[in-house]
This record gives C-alpha cells, structure tokens and sequence, in this order.
C-alpha cells in the first residue's frame, strides 16, 4: 500500500511537470507523513546527511572540472587531432568525431557535456562536407553517452556512493567498454558510409598527426592524473576530482590561454548551477530510498525474485528491460539512487560482481540518454541543431540499435568490464 | 531583491572555488608538507551543504531544475495553466514542508548545543542554513506560482537543452561579464 501510494505519487507529480527532484522530494515526505511515524525534523536531516557523504563530494569537482575543458577549447583541439588520425577513412569525419567523444569523455564526467562540446563544432563540419543532417546528429547524439562510460564519470561516482563500490574500480571498469563502444560506432559508420558513400578527406600528414596530438595532450593528462592518483594510491576519488578541477583551471587558463582569469567567476557559477540542479536531485533521491528501505521495500523485492529461483542471465534479463524504461522518464543519478540500493542486494546474491552492475546500469543509463521523453542527449542535440526532438529522435534510433546490441555484450560478458579492474586492484 | 541575487551568485562561484581549494590543499600538504589539517573535510562539508541549499532557489530562478514537460506541452494553454499552477503548488507546499522540519530541527539542534568534531562551532550554526534556504526556496516558487496565475509564464520548468547552449555560447551568467 505504502509503495504504491509513493511511486503513484512521484509518476503522478512528475507528469504534471514538477522539477524531478520536487517530486521525489513531495513523495517521501507524504508517504512519510502520512503511513510512517517518522518526524519532519529526521526528513530534514536526511536531506542534509546528502552533503556528509564524502564520495558524493567528487561531484562539484568533476563538474568543475568539465566546465573549464567544456568553456576552453579543448574540445577542438581533440577533434582536429581525431580528425588527423583516422579522417582519410570512408566517412572518416563522422569517425573521428566518434574518437573526439571518446577523448572528451575521458576529461567529462557527462553525456549531454559531451554532446555540447563536441557536437556543436562538428556537426556543422560533417554538413559542409556532404554528410546528411541527421546522420551527423544521430551519430553525435549517441557517441556522446560515452561521456558516462569512459571515466570520469559523474553517474559512477554516484553509484560508488549508493552501493559502496570502489570508484576506482569502476572507472577502471569502464574503460575498455568505452573504447569497444566507439569501435563499436565507428564500425557501424563505415558501413553506413560506404552504402551511402560518404566522402573521405585527404590524409593528415605525420606532422600534423603530432603536432595536433601533442596540442591536446595537455587536456587528456586529465585521465592520466585520475587514473594514475587513484590507482597508485595517491589520493580518493574525490581528491583527484579536486587536483582535475584545479588542473583544468591552470591548463584553460595559462596553458591553452582558452579564458582569461576575468571569465573564471562565470565559469565557477554555471558549475555551481549544474552542480546544485545535480544535488538537488540526489538529495532528494536519497529521501526517496530512504523511505524505500524504511518501509523494507528492496528486501521484499530481493525476497520474491529469490524465491522465483532465477538464474543470474535471467535477472539481468529483467534488469535491462527495468532500468531501459526507468531511463526513458527519469534522469540517470535518480534512477541510480532508487534502483541500486534494490537491484544490487539481489545481484550480489545472485553472484554478480558489483563492478559488473555498474557498469550495465551506466550503459542502460546511457540509452536512457538517447531515448525519449526525458533523453537529455536528444535536446541537446535539438538545441545544437536546430532540427526538432522527434527528427533527433529518428535521426539517433540506428544508433541507439548499435548501443543496444552493446548492452547484450556488456551483460553476458562480464570478464569486459571486469578484466581491467581485477588486474589492476 | 537585485542584492539578493548578485549575493547568490557570488555565493555559489565563491563555494565551489573555495570547496576545491580547501580539498586540493588538503592533498598538497599531506603530500608536500606531510601535514594534514584535521578540519579540511568537514569545512569542505559545510561548504557543500550550502552550495547545495543556497543553490537550490538560485535554480529555481534560472530554470536550471529539470523534469518532464512533454504531456504538459501537449496540453491546450488554458489546461496547461491550470496544470501549472497545481504544480507550482505542490512545490511550495513542498519548499514550506521540508523549512517547518529544518526549523524544528536546527531548534533541537541548537537545545542540544553539541560542537561539531573538528571546527569549533555549535553544529546548529552549519544546519541553519535548511529552514533559512528553503524558506527561500518556498518564496522562489511562490513567485513562479504567481507568475504562471497571472498568465506571465506559461510552463513551470525551464529549458535545458537552451541552457547547455549558453553554456556552450560563453554567455556569461548576468552580472559577471566577460
């Protein structure tokens, strides 16, 4: 009674176009008032706890990271260089711009970011150069989810905090589905580009592939420092989310020279916005779960399907189709907080490697970025475009096919994700 | 209300700065100095609490908060409006809810008097900022409401995907120029 009451209520309240984080907020707080005992004081405090938690802290410092990567011009400096790598292909444009994302993911911890970035330079690129509209921004709409596969990633560090796994071990998980999925793309467009037969450029010479290669190293030290600072032990997650914040500040600032000291407060400000529009949410989601395991909701859950004797290939079965839905209504760090504390008892006693979880939630997320009504990837790319959010729509489906057979690989090859991390840690 | 605005602003850049900051000489002094400053992390604690909260009615008044506004555009004007405003509702009774709990609380807190571990404050000081931001952030709907009643606003939420261009564009926020 008491669940139905509160998911009734957050589809209702969210429907009626209430910021999502209103919404989980207003039905935790009824469902609380009204079934439980608990008082407003302990509701407050629980959303106040949200700042305690240490492993949510990466958060601001990954977004502000990103916002001086994003504002510099870092990002067009990895497509020049991606472009001197691989643009001699057939459709070696649209290849490279997958490669761009690929590199911007590495200094982002975000998809829509990813999008904005690489997107509004490049598409407009592949246009002038003879490739149909909507090729271009269905390709760039969909390489961007890589954003939260390839590390950092702001949706990790979010379920490092709702489940207790190692962020760094997920990082390390995500780097080699990161780098198959853009294969995986890049596959798909040279297919797609030779029954089309899209145009090729000349070949870059060895000068330009390292002279431009070098010109974007500086941004993808980025990875090198997180990485490395987490692996060797140097520092936590949200340590290295801090030194990478600083980093990008000196690299756009007195490196690349991108922004002068004058834009640093405006810089500072848009993260504070995306930061707190994040939180605000999280919080929310946090008193949300709470009122979940209060009322011993994943317990039961995790109860009948055991006593269903599913097998682990089932389960996942199950869990794709879950969280595909759950992506299509809900944005990624609120589908995180409310399924991860449900899904991730059953896994593990199903034997599922946490890391393993993860990752699935972060590629089914992923999806959820490219699928509508809340696809945040589709109006960004509207944005960027000019086209409207159903030709985005159109425009993305082939590709989101090629993230969906992903998905497959992903699921039922655990030893992906799972190699790098395991050899490392 | 202008002061109250540049304030937030300068508030939320000056948090984030300061957050990273304080984390970032954290690791240089463990690692340079061997010294480690045993109230970095809950300074860094408080900071995130009131970026968060401030933050909060900050976003309300740029439209940063996101939701689904789909059904609600497929809506003819006049049920839109009607949809609106029970929706601008919910979140000021919402805003209002969550502040009489943080009252309560900060006021139990304040009863209590416990110091917090590293710094030397009375934890209620930190915490006060809940009532006080969702006060706030009960007034920045409650503005929204009015304007969606009188028919000066037409939807609730604000537009994400043209907010990503601006951040894209360079636009400076208002009253940080380039």
């Amino acid at each position: 009674m008491t669940t139905v009451a509160l998911f009734a209520m957050l589809f209702a309240f969210m429907l009626i176009g209430m910021p999502v984080a209103v919404a989980l907020g207003l039905s935790s707080v009824l469902t609380i008032l009204i079934f439980a005992q608990d008082s407003l004081a302990s509701l407050a405090l629980k959303l106040f706890e949200t700042s305690e938690h240490y492993t949510l802290l990466a958060i601001p410092f990954f977004i502000l990271g990103g916002a001086f990567m994003t504002t510099g011009g870092v990002a067009k400096r990895m497509i020049r260089f991606a472009n001197a790598c691989i643009g001699h292909l057939r459709g070696g444009l649209a290849m490279a711009s997958v490669l761009a994302c690929m590199l911007f993911a590495a200094v982002s911890g975000s998809s829509p970011a990813t999008v904005v970035a690489v997107g509004s330079i490049v598409i407009a690129g592949m246009v002038k150069a003879g490739y149909p509209k909507p090729f271009a921004a269905g390709v760039i709409c969909n390489a961007g989810t890589l954003g939260i596969l390839i590390p950092p990633s702001i949706v990790m560090v979010v379920y490092g905090a709702a489940t207790e796994t190692s962020v760094g071990k997920l990082f390390m998980a995500g780097v080699i589905p990161g780098i198959l999925l853009g294969l995986l793309l890049m596959v798909a467009i040279y297919v797609r580009a030779r029954s089309l037969d899209l145009p090729r450029q000349a070949r870059a010479t060895l000068g330009e592939v390292l002279t431009s290669g070098r010109d974007s190293l500086w941004g993808l030290l980025l990875i090198v420092i997180i990485l490395g600072g987490i692996y060797g032990g140097v520092f936590t997650p949200t340590e290295a989310a801090a030194v990478a914040a600083i980093y990008a500040f000196f690299i756009a600032v007195f490196v690349y020279r991108d922004i002068g000291m004058r834009r640093v407060p405006a810089v500072l400000l848009e993260a504070g916005k995306v930061t707190v529009m994040l939180m605000f949410i999280v919080a929310n989601a946090l008193l949300f779960a709470h009122v979940l395991t209060t009322e011993r909701i994943p317990q039961a859950i995790a109860e009948a399907i055991i006593s269903w004797g599913m097998a682990p290939w089932q389960f996942l079965i199950v869990v794709n189709i879950l969280l595909l839905i759950a992506g299509m209504f809900m944005e990624p760090t609120g589908i995180i907080l409310i399924l991860a504390p449900i899904l991730f008892p059953i896994a593990t006693q199903l034997g599922i490697d946490p890391v393993h979880l993860g990752i699935i939630m972060v590629v089914n997320l992923e999806i959820g970025m490219v699928t509508p009504p809340i696809g945040l990837n589709l109006f960004v790319t509207a944005g960027i475009t000019g086209m409207s959010i159903a030709q985005v729509v159109r425009a993305a489906i082939p590709w989101t096919l090629v993230l969906l057979v992903f998905l497959i690989i992903v699921t039922y090859i655990p030893q992906i994700s799972l190699w790098l991390p395991n050899l490392l840690f | 209300m202008r002061w109250l605005e540049r304030l937030e602003e300068w508030l939320i850049a000056f948090l984030m700065a300061a957050m990273t900051l304080v984390t970032f000489a954290q690791v240089v002094a463990r690692y340079v100095f061997n010294y480690s400053f045993v109230w970095a992390l809950e300074l860094t604690g408080v900071m995130f609490a009131w970026l968060i909260f401030v933050g909060m009615s900050y976003g309300v008044r740029v439209g940063a908060h996101i939701g689904i506004d789909a059904l609600v555009k497929l809506l003819k004007p006049g049920a839109a409006r009607v949809v609106g405003v029970v929706a601008a509702v919910l979140c000021v009774v919402y805003a209002v809810i969550v502040t009489v709990g943080g009252y309560v609380y900060v006021k139990k807190m304040y009863d209590v008097g416990i110091l917090m571990q590293d710094l030397p404050i009375e934890q209620w000081i930190p915490r006060a900022v809940l009532p006080v931001a969702f006060a706030l952030l009960a007034l920045r709907f409650a503005q929204v409401l009015y304007r969606l009643a009188t028919g000066q606003e037409a939807y609730l939420l604000g537009d994400e995907a043209k907010d990503a261009l601006k951040l894209k564009q360079g636009d400076s926020i208002e009253g940080v120029r380039k």
